[in-house]
C-alpha cells in the first residue's frame, strides 16, 4: 500500500472511522475546496440545463441589443451581435466541460496503462516508454496540441485528442513514479505468491491503488485542460463558432476592448474562475487524501 | 563532471530525434494540404498536385522524413518556408532573440519576486501575509494567459497609455509581454518556495540550531533555504525553458515578432517545414535548460554532485527533487 493509503489506514484505525468517512471529514473543514465543489456542481448543473435557465438562444442575434453593458434585461450585458453573453457562457461550459472530461479521460486511460506497465515492469519496456514520454515532454504542451488540432482538423472530439497528447508525457510520468514505489510492496509480493498474473496484479492491485493521487491529478487537469481548450479556441484551432467557447467568445470580443470590455471580461472571469475551482477542489483533495502532505 | 555533462549532450541528440519524427508525423497525416491554401480557394485538382509536387510533400512518408534529416545533417538547413520563402534556419535566427529576451526577463522576474515572497510567507507561516500571497498565488496560477494579456493591455496601454499597443519597437514594448508572461510563474515559484522551506524547517536540524541558539537569520539563510534550494532550482529552470520558447498567446496579443508568433502563423497556414523548425528548436532550449537545471542542482547539494561524478543521471521523474537527494544521500 502506497505512502497516502497507509495514513489514512493507520488514523482509521485509531479513530474506527471508516477511511472515506474519514476522507470526507477532512475535505467538509477545508472550506475553500467545498466552496469550490460547490461552484463546480453549480456550474456542471446549468451546463446541464443552460437551454432553460435563460430565455434567449445561445446563436439567437438580435442587432437592435448589440453590445449592451449589463441591465436586467441582460444580466451579463450582449456582445457585437446583439447575442446575449450569460446564455453564451453557460452554453460554453457545456463545451468546455464535455471536452475537458473527454480529454482527461483519454490522457488518463493511456497514461494509466504506460505508467503501468513502465513502472511494473521496469527494465527496457520503462526505458522505451520513458524516453517516448521524454520526446513528447519536451515539445510544449500548447504547440503540441496545436500542431495535432491543425492536422486533425476541428470538431470536440479531436479537440479533446489535441489536447490529451499533450497532457499523456506528464501524466504517465507521475503515475509511473507511484507505481514504482509500491511495486515491491508487501501485498503487491502477496499477491504474486498467490499464483496472481502480472495482468491480474496490475489491473487488481496497483491501479486501484494508485487512486488517491490520480483522483488529485484529474481534478488538476480538468483545470489546466479547460484553460487549454480556451487557448486553442483563442487562436481559432479549437471548438469554432457558431459554438460558443469561452476562449473563443474573448477573441470575438478582442476588437471592442476599448468600446465594450465586458464582452471579452466575463467570458475571461469564466475560464479564470473555473480554474481555480478546479485548482482548489485538487488541493482540497489532495489534503483530505494525505494529511501529512497539507501546509 | 565533464564526462557527465559531455553525456547528458549527447542524451539529447536522440530526444530532439525523437521530436522530429513525431511533429513530422503530425503534419505528415494533416488533413489539410500547405497546398491547398497556397493554392486558393479557387485552385483546381492538378495545380494542387502540382504544388505539392513542387513542395515535395507528395513523395512517401520515409522519403520525406530521410530528406529532412539529410538537409540537416548535409548542408545545416532546416529547409525553406513554404508561406514566406525564405530559410527557416534565418527566419528563427530572426525571432528567438526577442523571444528570448521575454523569456529570460519574465524568468527572472518569477525568481526575483516568488523566491522572497515564498520565503516570507513560510517563515511567517499562518499570518496575514501568508494568506494573502498563498490566495494570490492561487488566483494568479488560475489567470488565463489570454486574458491576462488582455486585461494588461486595456489598463496599461488603452486606459492610462503607458504602453504601446502592439510591437517591441522600444523597451517600453517588453513591459506588459514580460509581465504577462512571468505572472504565472511567479505564482508557481511562491507556491513551490512556500511549500519546500516549510518542509525542511519541520526537518529536527532545524529544530536543534533553533535549540543551539542560532540566529533566526542564520537558520532561514543558511540550513533551511539551502536545503529548499532543489525543487525551488527545478521551477525556476522549468520556467526558463517554458517561457524562453514563446508564449504563442502573449505574442500574437502584443504582435510581437518572436518564436510564438511564427509557429502561430506557421501552424494555421499549415507551414510544415516552419512548424517542425520551430519545434526542434524549442525542443532542445528545454532539453538545454533541462541539463543546466540538473547541473545547478550540483553546485547546490554536494551529494548530488558526487553522484555526477559517477556520470549517473539523477532521477528526474515525478517527485524528482526529492528522488534525487534521496538517491545520493
Amino acid at each position: 500500500m502506497n505512502e497516502l493509503d497507509l495514513t489514512l489506514t493507520a488514523e482509521a484505525e485509531e479513530t474506527g472511522q471508516s477511511r472515506f468517512r474519514l476522507m470526507l471529514k477532512r475535505f467538509c473543514r477545508n472550506r475553500m475546496a467545498v466552496a469550490a465543489l460547490v461552484f463546480l456542481t453549480l456550474l456542471v448543473l446549468s451546463a446541464v440545463f443552460c437551454d432553460r435557465l435563460t430565455p434567449y438562444a445561445y446563436d439567437a442575434q438580435n442587432l437592435l441589443e448589440m453590445n449592451q453593458t449589463p441591465s436586467k434585461a441582460h444580466l451579463l450585458g450582449t456582445d457585437n451581435f446583439g447575442r446575449d453573453i450569460l446564455t453564451r457562457i453557460l452554453r460554453g461550459a457545456r463545451v468546455s466541460l464535455i471536452v475537458s472530461v473527454m480529454a482527461v479521460a483519454m490522457s488518463t486511460f493511456a497514461a494509466v496503462i504506460l505508467g503501468a506497465v513502465s513502472g511494473y515492469y521496469g527494465g527496457r519496456v520503462d526505458n522505451i516508454i520513458m524516453r517516448l514520454m521524454d520526446m513528447l515532454g519536451s515539445i510544449p504542451g500548447m504547440l503540441l496540441s496545436m500542431a495535432v488540432s491543425a492536422a486533425l482538423g476541428t470538431g470536440l472530439v479531436k479537440t479533446a485528442f489535441a489536447l490529451a497528447i499533450a497532457s499523456v508525457a506528464q501524466l504517465s510520468r507521475q503515475l509511473r513514479s507511484s507505481i514504482m514505489l509500491m511495486k515491491n510492496s508487501e501485498y503487491i509480493e502477496a499477491a504474486r505468491a498467490f499464483g496472481g498474473s502480472d495482468w491480474e496484479i496490475i489491473t487488481k492491485h496497483v491501479i486501484p491503488n494508485c487512486m488517491a493521487p490520480l483522483i488529485v491529478q484529474i481534478s488538476l487537469s480538468l483545470g489546466s485542460t479547460i484553460m487549454a481548450i480556451s487557448g486553442l479556441s483563442f487562436l481559432g484551432l479549437g471548438v469554432q463558432p457558431p459554438t460558443p467557447e469561452w476562449g473563443q467568445m474573448v477573441a470575438e470580443g478582442q476588437s471592442f476592448i476599448r468600446q465594450f470590455p465586458h464582452i471579452i471580461i466575463f467570458p475571461g472571469l469564466a475560464v479564470a474562475l473555473t480554474m481555480l475551482a478546479f485548482n482548489l477542489l485538487g488541493d482540497g483533495l489532495r489534503d483530505a487524501m494525505d494529511p501529512k502532505m497539507k501546509r | 563532471m565533464g564526462k557527465y555533462v559531455l553525456k547528458r549532450l549527447l542524451m539529447i541528440i536522440p530526444v530532439l530525434i525523437g521530436v522530429v519524427v513525431i511533429i513530422f508525423t503530425i503534419n505528415y497525416f494533416s488533413t489539410v494540404s500547405p497546398a491547398v491554401i497556397l493554392c486558393g480557394a479557387n485552385a483546381t485538382a492538378e495545380d494542387i498536385a502540382a504544388k505539392e509536387a513542387e513542395l515535395g510533400i507528395d513523395r512517401p512518408y520515409f522519403v520525406q522524413l530521410a530528406n529532412y534529416f539529410w538537409n540537416i545533417l548535409r548542408y545545416g538547413t532546416l529547409g525553406t518556408s513554404y508561406i514566406y520563402k525564405q530559410p527557416v534556419l534565418d527566419m528563427i535566427g530572426l525571432r528567438l532573440p526577442i523571444t528570448i529576451r521575454i523569456g529570460f526577463f519574465a524568468a527572472l522576474l518569477s525568481a526575483v519576486i516568488g523566491i522572497p515572497l515564498g520565503i516570507l510567507a513560510a517563515v511567517k507561516q499562518n499570518s496575514v501575509f501568508d494568506y494573502i500571497s498563498t490566495i494570490l498565488s492561487i488566483v494568479l496560477s488560475a489567470m488565463p494567459a489570454f486574458f491576462l494579456c488582455l486585461i494588461l493591455m486595456l489598463f496599461f496601454s488603452v486606459r492610462l497609455k503607458w504602453f504601446p499597443v502592439q510591437g517591441v519597437e522600444s523597451w517600453r514594448g517588453y513591459i506588459l509581454p514580460i509581465v504577462a508572461t512571468g505572472v504565472m510563474p511567479i505564482a508557481m515559484t511562491t507556491r513551490m518556495t512556500r511549500s519546500s522551506m516549510l518542509e525542511v524547517i519541520r526537518q529536527d536540524y532545524v529544530r536543534t540550531a533553533r535549540a543551539k541558539g542560532v540566529p533566526e537569520r542564520t537558520i532561514i539563510w543558511k540550513h533551511t533555504l539551502k536545503n529548499a534550494l532543489i525543487p525551488i532550482i527545478t521551477v525556476v529552470g522549468m520556467n526558463l525553458g517554458l517561457s524562453m520558447t514563446g508564449s504563442v498567446l502573449c505574442e500574437t496579443i502584443f504582435n510581437i515578432p518572436g518564436l510564438g508568433l511564427l509557429m502561430n502563423s506557421s501552424i494555421s497556414m499549415r507551414d510544415f517545414v516552419t512548424t517542425q523548425g520551430c519545434v526542434l528548436v524549442c525542443a532542445f532550449i528545454i532539453s538545454f535548460m533541462n541539463l543546466l537545471t540538473d547541473l545547478c542542482y550540483a553546485f547546490v547539494d554536494p551529494r548530488i554532485k558526487a553522484q555526477y561524478k559517477t556520470a549517473k543521471k539523477p532521477p528526474r521523474d515525478g517527485q524528482e527533487p526529492k528522488d534525487g537527494k534521496e538517491a545520493a544521500a
